[in-house]
């Protein structure tokens, strides 16, 4: 975990913190086809819980990742994205994974740049047998959002 | 078929059978079947992947071993030509090279793998939960229905079924005792219940009064005591009346009209209306007594007996339709014959043995005498006969200790007369033991010889004679012989006799024309137990003569399915099912493998015992003497099972397979196929380190084996990857690793070296160390053999970068800490110090061994095994057994690693093409499909299918109100539930639903597109729509598996998922299958060795080749080689191939040429030479070979006396031979694993024992000094290094800091070096010294490298696809290397590359046309400002600037990864399949449903 992430985590108020075990975060992961998905196949034929704040969107590669793919999950409403990619290295691509990270890299610090905090977005890697790896990503980033709280970008809805 | 390839067929197979299914064998099949044969593979296991699934990661590269394999497993699986045999052993196999019959016997599943989907239901039910797991070397349990690992293919799960057990096979109904126990045990009673009467017809009779044969063959008791069966089934059963449970019969699926008559109401005629009430039929029982029950209600006392149980069961029957009718003795009140008349089509008579055998004394016929069987049926009849005060029983059977008990609870003092002993006594152990605590007297070896009567006519005395035992008789039983004046005399006022029974004829009345044995039962034909009248029948006691309540019930269900079968008009011989006598059973066969007949660590736990009623109360009345068990004592006994035969036969497993996959009843058959060529790859066993008990496996738990601690790295491993050891679950801090455990090891015929156990210690230190930086990791090794590409960087990484640490040692034993388990390892160091060390956890690096089964599958393919038992090939031929068709790949034919078993298994695949070649073709079934529907115009019409699967998703997420949603979404003109969207007829479904709402979308939400979406696209392609306009949802694996008991918020997130892929399914967009022609003919750079049969086989298939040699010869380095380690000749050898590829006229050689320039792509390349010519080719191959480095060290050029390993063997060959007592000093690794050149020349140390062997064989007073850094004579080298050795051949190490220094002195030279065992510098006279120089890249590698771009690595060698799976693939399809272009290595596995290479070559030039995949980049020309950014990113080299001057994508090249489209900064590209628009679709609709 990011050092920023856990000092975020630390300033914030008791209060906050009660609001944060009402608020279900929102979350889209981009996950490469060869290893994160896989993973998170596998974390479910292993029958691994966890929340169910995250939603997979298949891509074939990380180096897929468009800047503007993790700017809309935002824009719409989206309080954490993740991309997951193989482990670094064991990029089925070769090297696709090592651009998605300069990419999210960027992107963290453009939305940091429009007030949203960077670590609404992380990268992780992970091979295809890491099921429990894919589960522990999704509890850890999930309660980082909700530490966090809802995204600034959120749109109001009704009750 | 055309008439042509009809003919090929007749003499040549286009199949091929592989045995073994690990990674050289998936290469082989794949290659094969992706090439034009059809292939069987035979695997012995459940899956299919062998070890390479079970590893974590892999060598050098540190990839996810399952990442790689998982595909290609499920590509198998997919191929429609290969056809895929599990759990196959192959029984035999004739004919020869080109047409082989092989007979395959294929082991029962007990699945159905048409129907299992792998959901996992079935496990979670499964009773028997601590079967060790192979997959996981026993580091943990498993159940007995399993599959290996969650991603195994298939993925159908197996039931381990190792039955029967000992005491189902021992009891004569058969019950499924295992069964019921493990129910009993989980207190699961109405599932034990239903288990007993599964089998069991009188289940409370025989909970109360059977003699439990199981008991007696209970495994059990070799622990201390069997398990109380027969008490645990009186439990259940009692529990069932209890709870009302399973006292109902469940109507029969059938009725049957037939007429039954059965009589008699013993256990024999219940159990047979029984069964016949199962099969629908509603048979009439005919009893003589007033009541039903045979002697189970008129012979046995009611303390043992309970009428109420007796009633239950009777009861039970009759409420299945069958009609008892009391009080009809047949033979009198009806005849055979009236019944016949009557309409019964079947009779049978089942009366037992109902008249007490005579005494033949005087006075046996006297009042007050009485039949056993007539007393107690007096009594039990209510009659009170009139009970003498001192009664004598004579007999020893159960009807004697049954009389005598109740005359005593009658009030009598009672006395048991037996002729024999106690131990030849017919009557139970319990029964006896009951009557001497009720105070019931017994004499043994005493007979009456003569009953007297008293004044009232009455008897009153009884005159005995004691008895003596002489030979056995008959029965074995040693004969009773009286002591002659022995007599004498006992009074007594009642007399019971007990001594044998046989049958009462009435039944026969009537009838003549049945014929009868002398004793009055029936004659009857044993197999069909048919009387000599048609259509009657004779079964139980009447027939076997007297026995007991389960044997009878066992006649009578054997009767009942005989007359079924006649009733059915089937053959009914042979339907009794042949009886197993328990004696035959192998107990290492049906025992769970958690014991292996070891007891050892069972805890000891007495046998329950029977709460019994005082005996002060049992007198005067007939209440049940043995009380049932209490729920916890019978949970608590159960437990004892051992649990034989590994499944129980509980069958809970069919109430939880939803998609009824489960069958029982699987039996294994035996196949036949006929192919033209077979390949071995069954793999290797490892060494089992208990053997060696210094070391400690298998005493001390934290002593681990490589394969084990590869489990336990490995996520999906026993401890989820973390690092524990076994013992007690703590994580090591101190790890050491001993190598050659198993390997280069003599004593136990072990010399060989495994080869990978040095880098796969080095892997797992440092993944170890990658789990936590702060695990301190030693690996005690002999030589560090790091003999592959990359290798030695990879242990000098392990060194420096992860701090690894290497000794050099050697390792006498360990010993266990008894109170922190920690592990003392006693080793003496490189200068023979004695040291010792203590760590937290030790892993042995095993090796390589044949595995078990090698011999008698060399015996089975009639092929050779070498010295080590492995397969033996020849130096030149190293994928071709000794016999010819018979092809080998992997470890089976020596220890290697993975990218060598793989380049084997496409080399034995090239080798298996070439001899088939003109079958090609022949036997491959392709698909057709419907031509493609033009949806161009159409707006989405989209079709979403919601899966149950079982209840795998279904039991969390509402997938009817998923289904609900799925129709309010635009486009979707059609939502439906289904409950196996996989199944075949949901396959046809969808099909007939795309065509009646002409879908032009369809989606399925179900599990994963990983495994799925090929399926549906080819539903997809069959429904005449294009695949790609297919999408899946996965809301198993990532919704309903992973939130489990929160329905609505899997529902919720089911929905949003289906949302998403709706949205991107609206823009889906039919993609095009294009299809390019392709060149048949290859091109192949160096005539060298592997050029040389590269082009041979090439050639051999059929493919045109053209061969360019730089230089003015053919045959490479091979010139300057005269013999291989083995002693084979390489001249020889070599002017045979060059003939040959000169000879052939596939083959155009071009000597001293080089290639000017290289065009086009994969398919259609156009070349120019220097020669002249321009060649048209598909492929190219590139051999370009190595050179041997010239030394600028150690002297050499300098004196003529230094020479490289390459002169020395020219010149041994060439004039100058060993002279006596010459000097022979060796330096090894000049130029190798040092500065710039850290990488292994692999051959150096084989070379140097060569010729260390050969100057030895000539002179054996020469001398001969290696200075060596590490001797890596790998695989079967070892033992010529050995040979060496024993030769006289010295091995001095030295270390890389420390190198020989050479001097001259005078003129002479002298070699100076550090001895480590005598921690000096030594002096050594050289007469010669002989240099073992590395072998370096020719020159040029930059230019082929630019020309045809590329890679090489930094030591100039070029770089395969991938290191492990593609190792003669370039990763730009078309391209093709092998040699020592690729990396240094020896002559066969240069060949063995050639083969590979040209096997895969040989794919694709198969081929006529090439598929292009749909998913791959698509450029607009008008937004694309060619700032060839793409060309930077692009691994594959796919964009180009065409004729223009702008960019286009070469979709051969292009492998759908999308980085190009991001890295665009005109947006100019696009991924098919994956577009912006499609993505950015996803994501708007997932913030559409946000809750």
């Amino acid at each position: 975990m990011p050092e920023a992430a856990v000092e975020t985590v630390e300033k914030r108020e008791p209060q906050t913190v009660r609001a944060a075990e009402k608020f279900e975060p929102n979350i889209v992961a981009f996950c490469c086809h060869y290893c994160a998905f896989a993973a998170a196949d596998l974390a479910g034929v292993m029958r691994l819980q966890y929340p169910a704040n995250t939603k997979i969107i298949r891509i074939p590669c990380t180096g897929k990742i468009d800047i503007i793919y993790l700017l809309r999950a935002f824009e719409k409403g989206a309080d954490g994205v993740f991309v997951a990619g193989c482990l670094e290295g064991n990029c089925h691509f070769m090297k696709g994974n090592i651009v998605a990270r300069k990419r999210v890299e960027y992107t963290k610090k453009l939305i940091k740049d429009v007030g949203i905090e960077p670590e609404r977005l992380e990268m992780y890697n992970l091979s295809s047998a890491m099921g429990p790896r894919f589960a522990e990503i999704a509890r850890e980033f999930t309660s980082k959002i909700k530490e966090i709280g809802p995204s600034p970008l959120r749109p109001k809805r009704a009750g | 078929m055309s008439a042509d390839n009809e003919e090929k067929r007749d003499n040549v197979r286009g199949s091929v059978l592989i045995v073994g299914s690990g990674i050289g064998g998936i290469q082989a099949a794949l290659d094969l079947a992706n090439s034009g044969f059809k292939v069987h593979m035979a695997e012995r296991q459940a899956a299919i992947g062998g070890t390479m699934a079970q590893l974590d990661k892999t060598f050098p590269t540190g990839d996810c071993s399952m990442c790689m394999i998982s595909p290609k497993l499920v590509e198998c699986v997919r191929h429609l030509n290969i056809e895929i045999h599990t759990l196959a052993d192959v029984l035999e196999v004739s004919g020869e090279a080109g047409n082989f019959k092989a007979k395959i016997l294929k082991y029962p599943r007990f699945i159905d793998l048409t129907k299992c989907v792998g959901c996992g239901e079935c496990p979670a039910i499964c009773p028997v939960k601590d079967v060790p797991d192979r997959f996981n070397e026993r580091l943990s349990s498993r159940t007995a229905i399993y599959r290996d690992y969650p991603q195994a293919v298939p993925g159908a799960f197996v039931i381990d079924k190792h039955g029967p057990a000992p005491c189902k096979a021992t009891c004569p109904v058969g019950q499924d005792v295992p069964g019921y126990l493990a129910m009993i045990r989980e207190g699961k009673f109405a599932e034990a219940v239903e288990i007993i009467r599964r089998t069991n017809p009188l289940p409370l009779v025989c909970g109360h009064a059977c003699f439990h044969p199981c008991e007696f063959n209970c495994e059990r008791q070799y622990v201390e005591e069997p398990l109380a069966i027969r008490d645990l089934k009186r439990f259940a059963m009692v529990w069932a009346i209890e709870h009302d449970s399973g006292m109902t019969p469940p109507a029969p699926a059938v009725e049957r009209p037939e007429k039954i008559a059965i009589i008699g109401s013993g256990p024999a005629g219940l159990a047979a209306a029984h069964t016949l009430a199962t099969r629908g039929y509603k048979p009439t029982i005919l009893e003589a007594a007033p009541v039903a029950g045979g002697m189970m209600a008129l012979g046995m006392p009611s303390y043992r007996m309970p009428r109420e149980m007796l009633e239950l069961d009777i009861d039970y029957i009759g409420n299945m339709g069958v009609n008892i009718k009391t009080g009809v003795t047949v033979g009198k009140d009806v005849t055979l014959a009236q019944l016949k008349s009557e309409g019964y089509k079947a009779i049978i008579i089942a009366t037992g043995v109902q008249q007490g055998t005579k005494m033949k004394v005087p006075g046996e016929d006297l009042p007050g005498i009485y039949q056993g069987l007539k007393f107690l049926k007096e009594v039990n009849l209510g009659h009170k006969p009139a009970i003498g005060k001192k009664v004598s029983v004579i007999g020893g059977g159960n009807t004697a200790l049954d009389a005598a008990r109740t005359a005593w609870r009658l009030g009598a003092d009672v006395t048991i007369f037996y002729r024999r002993t106690q131990a030849e006594m017919p009557a139970s152990e319990e029964e006896l033991e009951a009557a001497w605590e009720e105070g019931v007297r017994i004499e043994y070896l005493t007979a009456p010889v003569e009953f007297s009567a008293g004044p009232d006519g009455r008897v009153s005395s009884m005159k005995c004679i004691r008895m003596k035992l002489g030979e056995p008789d008959k029965s074995g039983r040693r004969r009773p012989e009286p002591i002659p004046g022995s007599e004498y005399t006992v009074n007594t006022d009642m007399a019971i006799l007990a001594i044998g029974l046989k049958p009462d004829p009435d039944y026969a009345d009537g009838v003549k024309d049945l014929k009868l044995e002398k004793w009055d039962a029936p004659v009857v034909k044993p197999d069909t137990a048919e009387t000599s009248l048609p259509g009657v029948f004779a079964a139980g006691d009447l027939v076997q003569g007297p026995t007991n309540i389960v044997e009878a019930m066992r006649a009578g269900k054997d009767v009942a399915n005989v007359v079924d079968a006649y009733l059915s008009g089937r053959e009914y011989r042979g339907v009794i099912e042949k009886r197993i006598d328990p004696s035959t059973l192998r107990r290492e066969y049906f025992i769970n493998p958690h014991w292996e007949l070891d007891y050892s660590n069972v805890t000891r736990a007495p046998r329950v015992e029977m709460s019994l009623r005082p005996v002060d109360k049992r007198r005067g009345g007939f209440d049940l003497v043995e009380l049932t068990l209490s729920e916890e004592e019978a949970r608590k006994e159960a437990a004892r099972c051992l649990e034989c035969g590994i499944c129980l036969d509980c069958r809970e497993c069919i109430k939880a397979c939803q998609a009824n996959a489960i069958m029982h009843d699987d039996q294994e058959r035996t196949i036949e196929v006929n192919v033209g060529a077979i390949i071995l790859a069954p793999g290797c066993a490892t060494y089992n380190p208990s053997v060696r008990g210094e070391l400690g496996f298998g005493r001390y738990p934290n002593v681990v084996t490589s394969l084990q601690f590869e489990r336990i790295l490995s996520a999906s491993g026993p401890f989820q990857g973390e690092i524990q050891r076994p013992g007690d679950a703590k994580h090591p801090h101190k790890i050491a690793w001993i190598q050659c455990v198993g390997s280069r090891d003599e004593h136990i015929k072990h010399g060989w070296c495994s080869s990978v156990c040095c880098m796969y210690a080095t892997k797992q230190s440092i993944i170890a160390k990658e789990h936590d930086p702060n695990i301190e990791a030693t690996i005690f090794y002999m030589d560090m053999r790091a003999h592959g590409k990359d290798f030695d960087r990879y242990v000098e990484r392990a060194k420096n970068q992860y701090g690894v640490r290497y000794l050099r040692s050697m390792v006498s034993g360990i010993k266990q800490s008894p109170k922190t388990k920690n592990l003392k390892i006693s080793y003496s160091d490189e200068a023979g110090q004695a040291k010792q060390e203590e760590f937290d956890m030790v892993v042995l690096s095993i090796g390589f061994e044949p595995h078990g089964d090698a011999e008698r599958l060399a015996k089975t393919m009639s092929i050779d095994l070498n010295n080590d038992r492995f397969a033996a090939t020849g130096d030149f031929t190293p994928v071709c057994t000794s016999r010819a068709g018979v092809f080998v790949t992997g470890v089976f034919q020596q220890p290697k690693d993975i990218p060598e078993t793989v380049m084997m298994g496409s080399a034995a695949a090239g080798g298996a093409a070439t001899l088939l070649a003109k079958a090609r073709g022949t036997e491959v079934t392709p698909k057709k499909y419907p031509p493609e529907r033009d949806i161009l115009g159409e707006d989405p019409k989209i079709g979403v299918f919601i899966c149950h699967c079982g209840i795998n998703i279904a039991s969390t997420v509402d997938v009817a109100e998923v289904a609900n949603m799925a129709k309010t979404l635009p486009n979707v003109v059609h939502a439906e539930n289904v409950l196996y969207a996989c199944s075949q007829d949901t396959q046809e479904h969808i099909k007939k639903i795309i065509k009646e709402n002409s879908l032009n979308r369809v989606i399925v939400a179900s599990c994963t597109p990983r495994t799925h979406m090929p399926l549906f696209q080819e539903t997809m392609k069959e429904a005449g729509l294009n695949p790609y306009l297919f999408e899946m949802a996965n809301i198993r694996e990532q919704d309903s598996w992973v939130h489990i008991g929160q329905r609505a918020i899997a529902t919720t997130k089911a929905k949003q998922l289906v949302n998403m892929i709706v949205a991107k399914s609206r823009l889906l967009a039919p993609l095009p299958a294009e299809e390019i022609s392709i060149t048949n003919s290859a091109l192949i750079l160096g005539g060298g060795a592997a050029g040389l049969s590269a082009a041979l086989s090439l050639a051999d298939q059929g493919f045109p080749v053209h061969l360019v040699e730089r230089s003015d010869l053919l045959g490479g380095n091979m010139r300057f080689l005269h013999s291989t380690l083995n002693g084979s000749d390489v001249q020889k050898f070599m002017i045979e191939l060059i003939q040959k590829v000169n000879e052939h006229p596939k083959v155009t050689v071009h000597l001293e040429t080089e290639v000017k320039k290289i065009g086009g792509y994969v398919g259609n390349y156009v070349t120019q030479l220097s020669d002249g010519a321009t060649v048209e080719h598909g492929i190219v191959l590139l051999a370009t070979g190595g050179v041997e480095y010239r030394p600028t060290e150690y002297l050499y050029g300098q004196d003529s006396r230094v020479m490289t390993q390459l002169e020395l063997e020219n010149a041994i060959h060439n004039g100058s031979p060993p002279k006596q007592k010459e000097n022979f000093v060796m330096i090894q690794c000049v130029g190798s694993r040092e500065d710039q050149h850290q990488y292994c020349s692999r051959v150096c140390c084989s070379h140097a024992v060569k010729n260390a062997i050969s100057i030895k064989t000539a002179r054996p007073d020469a001398s001969v000094t290696v200075l060596y850094r590490d001797v890596r004579t790998y695989g079967f080298k070892e033992h010529h290094y050995l040979t060496a050795r024993e030769m006289g051949v010295r091995f001095i190490h030295y270390d890389p800091e420390r190198k020989p220094e050479v001097i001259k002195k005078g003129d002479k030279l002298v070699v100076k070096t550090f001895e480590p065992q005598l921690g000096a510098f030594i002096e050594l006279p050289a007469d010669r010294l002989v240099l073992s120089a590395a072998i370096r890249p020719p020159e040029g590698v930059k230019e082929i490298s630019d020309a045809l771009k590329v890679p090489f690595n930094e030591d100039g060698f070029f770089l395969e696809a991938h290191v492990k799976l593609r190792p003669v693939d370039f990763a730009s399809e078309g391209l093709f290397l092998a040699g020592l272009a690729h990396a240094p290595k020896s002559l066969d596995e240069t060949i063995a590359q050639a083969l590979a290479a040209a096997g895969r070559a040989g794919l694709l030039l198969s081929h006529d046309r090439l598929m292009v995949s749909g998913i791959v980049s698509e450029i607009d020309k008008e937004k694309c400002a060619v700032c060839l950014n793409c060309f930077r990113v692009c691994p594959y080299d796919a964009p180009f600037i065409n004729a223009e001057g702008k960019v286009e994508f070469n979709q051969i090249k292009c492998q759908g990864c999308g980085l190009c489209v991001a890295t665009c900064p005109a947006k100019a590209l696009k991924l098919r399949g994956f577009t912006d628009a499609q993505i950015l679709a996803q994501v708007d609709a997932f913030a559409e449903l946000l809750p």
